[in-house]
């Protein structure tokens, strides 16, 4: 990969990230009394198009899909190697599939579940997969499907399939990642299998699940060793805390696991984990020649979609400011 | 042939959306008009209960009498995620006076 072929990708990429919301913004749009003046708020801003469109506080979700929608086709447009989109555009591949099976096993239509954002042509792919003809699909996703079709003839587990498919996905992405071969693309989906693993962890141990079906469900690839992982579902948060102290995601992590602790709630560790993933992409900040800023502007873009949903469905229940205050991530700028 | 009637339940979306889990069909509502033809709906397809929020009933009063004299469906109030406002409780209550003649509650 040349660095120098992204030259234009990242001017233009600049030129959006000042148009992201700053800390100020997002903290007048917190204060608003209801959604109408979230609304109002966001008009003056790049949401202003959507929102014209838009009459009903409780259809935010169209605005907040548009947008995203908008994203990945401005960033398809301006970079010069695809594949760095695709990087954070293959969850979206993977959503869809999910759906497009169970749509199968419950003969249903689930035609409003499907995201119109994709890496491969995905009404080729769904067209493939319902005449059966796997041969033409890519080889990743035939694996992918193949597998959850043979587990859920057997198991007729639905939870399954969403298993089976996360683990083929951060498969992919990991050599996705490591193709395009840059250092903060590959440190980025380690530092999430690290961190998935760990929520996997505490999850499971809340559940009672034991240590059989915890090896189904860790991701391998990550920084830390799958045997230290899965003991730890044995440990308490206060060993968890002791045990990574020194692991590349501790930062995060170790605040993420203190909140756990003394909250039990799982959304702080995803708010912590959220936080120290912009944390490691804040530096592209200052690159000029590569593909690292196209990459954080996507997810700084994705962490401002969320910002905004969480404020606006707190608005619609009448959430206290303050309280959405300790649920909103940090920003890229 | 044996009968089955469905559940389902009526409010916005964040208050009733974890109903699906159990198999309820969930239908989602913002305002009085759409809440009135959605109940109005959802009665005449072989649904044998219908929960709906307090919030949400409190907007349709008449809809919610309507079906009182009916047997069925049972229209069922119940709190949202904003709290109850004792609709449901109320209703419960005189529905225990009119059966029993005094308040045992």
């Amino acid at each position: 990969m040349d660095r120098m072929d992204f030259i234009q990708g990242v001017t233009r990429t600049r030129v959006l990230e000042k148009k992201l919301l700053s800390r100020a913004k997002i903290d007048r749009i917190i204060e608003a009394k209801d959604i109408d003046e979230v609304f109002k708020a966001l008009n003056e801003t790049e949401y202003s198009h959507a929102i014209a469109e838009t009459s009903r506080g409780e259809d935010y979700e169209n605005i907040l899909s548009y947008e995203l929608k908008k994203l990945y086709k401005t960033m398809r447009e301006i970079t010069a190697d695809q594949s760095i989109v695709d990087l954070m555009a293959l969850k979206y591949d993977y959503h869809n599939l999910k759906v497009m099976i169970k749509e199968k096993e419950l003969n249903k239509d689930l035609s409003e579940l499907y995201s119109p954002i994709e890496v491969v042509d995905f009404s080729k792919l769904k067209e493939n997969f319902l005449e059966g003809n796997y041969k033409d699909m890519e080889p990743e996703y035939r694996e992918a499907i193949e597998e959850v079709e043979r587990d859920f003839e057997a198991t007729k587990d639905p939870q399954r399939i969403d298993l089976i498919l996360d683990r083929y996905y951060f498969k992919h992405l990991y050599k996705m990642a490591e193709e395009v071969g840059i250092e903060l693309f590959i440190h980025y989906v380690k530092d999430i299998i690290d961190f998935i693993n760990i929520r996997s962890s505490i999850r499971l141990k809340r559940q009672g699940k034991d240590i059989g079906f915890f090896e189904d469900v860790i991701l391998p690839n990550g920084n830390i060793d799958r045997e230290d992982i899965l003991f730890t579902l044995k440990d308490s948060v206060d060993n968890m805390l002791h045990k990574f102290r020194n692991s590349r995601i501790s930062p995060g992590l170790l605040k993420g696991l203190e909140s756990y602790k003394e909250t039990e709630r799982l959304s702080d560790f995803e708010k912590y984990m959220d936080n120290y993933l912009m944390e490691i992409n804040k530096p592209s900040k200052y690159v000029n020649f590569g593909p690292e800023p196209i990459f954080s502007y996507i997810l700084a873009k994705e962490t401002e979609i969320k910002v905004l949903r969480i404020i606006m469905v707190s608005k619609l229940n009448n959430i206290s400011p303050d309280a959405i205050r300790g649920r909103v991530r940090d920003l890229y700028v | 042939m044996i009968c089955m009637f469905k559940i389902a339940v009526v409010g916005d979306k964040d208050s009733i959306l974890a109903f699906k889990a159990l198999g309820v069909d969930v239908f989602t509502v913002c305002d009085s008009e759409e809440a009135r033809r959605t109940v109005d709906t959802i009665a005449r397809n072989n649904y044998g209960i219908i929960f709906i929020t307090e919030q949400i009933a409190s907007l349709i009063p008449d809809t919610i009498e309507r079906y009182d004299n009916e047997i069925i469906p049972a229209v069922i109030l119940i709190p949202s995620n904003q709290g109850t406002l004792n609709i449901g409780m109320k209703r419960i209550n005189e529905n225990v006076e009119k059966a029993v003649g005094s308040n045992i509650l």
